[in-house]
């Protein structure tokens, strides 16, 4: 698939204070790629850059045909943008909100009227065309400032923070709403959000930021199961990874341990190669509670918890387990009930353990 | 005043609301609400807002007038008693917190006033503040915090003292995700080890049905299920009970009851081939009558091939974690599916679906539940 759009070592800088650093990323025609971080990663930057409302301080950004777009103005790059401020006409009605664009544009009174009638069959606006915007609730404002920038023949659609300031029942609604649109107007689109669950429900590829550099790219399963360091273990996934500190050992027995607070988690006897020269030192072990089973004592490395506290919901549970001071979640697909205080025993699935350094973050198993 | 009615008396009740009726002006905030506490246990109260649920906090606490009705605790009716002599531990969704003093000082207070010594005070404080993870922040004051730490807080300020009640309006509505399941572990740990009796106010599910010894599902100023989590998840009293449970909530399809030489059958509005076959024996007053059945997500299966199923379009595909939901439309209605591995389906495409309808639920015309259907204890 063609490149539509391309950053290639791109910075911003506020004075000293570097926003965004060394970020190179390419999104492919018909992509849905979302940027996500925790407030202040430069993910915002990164997208006012893109739209053109934000200079950049090195580095180039090409849309379309790779044509080098860091010198034209906003408005002449053919990028539509959808913000987390809805920015309506208060005294137009929706499908005028709708045609405004269009006019100044130059488009035909035909033309406007039919992807008005589409755009609002789009997004389901049907009852709300003739309404102003102060007779909208949340829902149907921000579906209104999606049409507006839907209804433009766009390279590509940047969306900031789109869904995020919605409630769940509308937020999930709206959300199926704008993959449908998507996929079958087979649009690009590039989403900004701090919320790491909603990036993960719609898009393709997720480019994930923190301080101002990129910490991965990857597809939501790649993200989830293989984190390229430990803020991405952190930041992916909810309930999170469960990150337990310790220090690795070769045991007697010839094989490697991590060890917290007098607990032994037995690693995968294949890893040798990759944590010998770790040995003795600090590290991190990640596992998500997805990953953890509840066994019987008999089982080989099966380890020893106490309920902590039981969460029942419904067609699933979690369990927090306290092994001797260290707490792991554990999601069970079952409802048996747990009391507090309970002993029971539990195993890591072997290819889901994750070892990180614990300074740098970097991943090592 | 001795609360004399020893039926209710018996049963070891530790709070009663009885027929509590609440206006203002002309509207009606809460209609005859009757509920009862035991000691020790957490009742959670759950419902959209404008339910009425801050309003019941608020008359238990003594900050309302009630209109008519009677909250009784440990037996002594305590309508007219003073809120001050209360001695109930609240936190309200606006945490009104000391500015001017730190954090430390404004989990001390309640305690200094009852004249605690400093060391208990210093070691209640600070397990408190471990718990729930505040601990670096004692030195600061409440306006150089943010919203989320300002709430637990408030949260520590209410828990650190010892009372008869604690009221908890939405104490961790403002955390986010994350901090969020953290707190909900430790705070279901807290009640069951120290048996606080606690009501919690929530609109969130998932708090509810994790905390609440009981629960309780408010609309409109009235009770509409009162219940175990259990209960409230498996037997829904009616179609709102199922949609406010649950993420995705419970699909509601519409359809009627059909019964013929063949058995009894489901039949989905709107389409030609859509007739499920039910296994329950019915009564026969069902039959031709207008019902829905509530099925929630994961009971929802999907095939290719082409089957003897309802025939469905993929509407959208999104992950769920490491889950997917998949929509489909079947007829006009949109209802969600959940898998645990990737299933290749396109937008648009036909695939036919298989529900299995063990611990379904069939509500009738006015959305009341009916029976859960293939369910063991059916009624």
């Amino acid at each position: 698939m063609e490149n539509k759009l391309v950053l290639s070592h791109v910075y911003k800088n506020y004075g000293k204070v570097e926003a965004v650093k060394d970020v190179s990323f390419e999104v492919k025609d018909k992509e849905f790629v979302s940027i996500v971080g925790p407030s202040g990663c430069g993910k915002s930057s990164t997208l006012r850059m893109i739209a053109g409302l934000e200079e950049i301080s090195e580095g180039d950004i090409l849309l379309d045909d790779n044509k080098r777009i860091n010198n034209i103005p906003a408005r002449d790059r053919n990028i539509a943008l959808c913000f987390e401020n809805y920015a309506l006409y208060p005294h137009l009605t929706v499908a005028n909100n709708f045609a405004f664009p269009l006019q100044v544009r130059g488009f035909k009174k035909k033309e406007i009227d039919r992807k008005i009638e589409s755009t609002i069959s789009l997004l389901g606006l049907e009852k709300y065309k003739n309404m102003y915007p102060k007779e909208l609730g949340g829902g149907e404002l921000q579906r209104v400032a999606l049409g507006r920038a839907l209804i433009r023949e766009a390279s590509i659609y940047l969306l900031d923070e789109a869904l995020s300031h919605l409630d769940t029942q509308t937020k999930i609604e709206l959300r199926s709403r704008l993959l449908r649109i998507h996929k079958l107007n087979k649009l690009t689109f590039i989403l900004v959000t701090h919320d790491q669950s909603e990036a993960v429900a719609v898009s393709d590829r997720i480019i994930v930021m923190n301080e101002g550099t990129i910490q991965q790219i990857g597809k939501p399963e790649e993200l989830y199961n293989d984190p390229s360091n430990l803020f991405v273990a952190d930041f992916i996934g909810e309930p999170p990874m469960n990150l337990i500190k310790g220090i690795l050992i070769y045991s007697k027995i010839k094989q490697f341990i991590h060890r917290c607070k007098d607990v032994d988690f037995y690693l995968p006897q294949k890893a040798e190669d990759k944590l010998s020269k770790y040995k003795d030192q600090k590290v991190t072990m990640g596992i998500r509670p997805q990953y953890i089973n509840l066994c019987d004592n008999s089982q080989p490395n099966a380890i020893e918890g106490i309920v902590y506290s039981y969460e029942y919901l419904g067609e699933k549970g979690y369990m927090l387990l306290d092994c001797k001071g260290e707490k792991i979640l554990v999601e069970l697909d079952h409802t048996d009930y747990y009391k507090t205080n309970e002993k029971v025993y539990f195993r890591f699935q072997e290819k889901h353990i994750h070892l990180f350094e614990p300074k740098t973050g970097k991943r090592i198993l | 005043m001795i609360y004399e009615d020893t039926k209710i008396k018996e049963k070891g009740n530790y709070l009663i609301l009885k027929n509590i009726h609440k206006k203002y002006g002309n509207f009606v905030a809460l209609n005859c609400l009757n509920l009862t506490l035991k000691n020790g246990e957490i009742l959670v109260i759950i419902g959209p807002s404008g339910a009425g649920k801050t309003t019941i906090l608020k008359i238990i606490a003594g900050l309302e007038e009630i209109t008519s009705g009677e909250v009784i605790l440990k037996n002594q009716i305590i309508n007219d008693l003073d809120p001050n002599v209360r001695k109930f531990a609240m936190v309200f969704e606006t945490y009104a917190l000391y500015p001017h003093i730190s954090v430390y000082d404004n989990l001390a207070s309640s305690l200094s006033a009852l004249k605690m010594d400093k060391e208990i005070i210093k070691e209640k404080v600070e397990s408190i503040s471990k718990l729930l993870q505040i601990f670096p922040l004692l030195d600061r004051r409440p306006n150089h915090l943010s919203g989320g730490q300002r709430q637990r807080v408030a949260l520590g300020r209410a828990l650190i003292k010892p009372a008869d009640l604690y009221l908890l309006d939405e104490p961790i509505a403002h955390l986010d995700a994350k901090l969020r399941h953290q707190m909900i572990g430790e705070f279901a740990h807290l009640q069951e080890s120290q048996k606080l009796s606690m009501i919690y106010v929530t609109h969130d599910w998932q708090e509810a049905i994790t905390l609440g010894d009981h629960i309780i599902v408010l609309k409109d100023g009235e009770i509409v299920q009162y219940g175990t989590k259990e209960e409230i998840f498996d037997r829904p009293a009616d179609s709102f009970v199922g949609k406010i449970i649950g993420d995705p909530p419970m699909n509601l399809i519409p359809g009627n009851i059909i019964t013929n030489s063949d058995g009894s059958f489901f039949k989905i509005d709107n389409i030609d081939n859509g007739k499920i076959k039910l296994n329950d024996t019915l009564i026969d007053t069902l039959s031709s009558e207008k019902v829905s059945i509530g099925i929630r997500p994961h009971k929802i299966d999907l095939t290719t091939s082409i089957g003897d199923g309802i025939q469905a379009e993929i509407y959208s595909v999104e992950r769920d974690g490491i889950d997917f939901l998949i929509s489909i439309r079947v007829a006009d209605g949109i209802y969600k599916t959940r898998f645990n591995e990737r299933k290749s389906f396109k937008i648009g495409e036909k695939v036919w679906v298989k529900f299995n309808l063990k611990g379904a639920c069939l509500f009738d015309r006015k959305n009341k539940l009916i029976k859960v259907l293939e369910g063991k204890n059916g009624k």
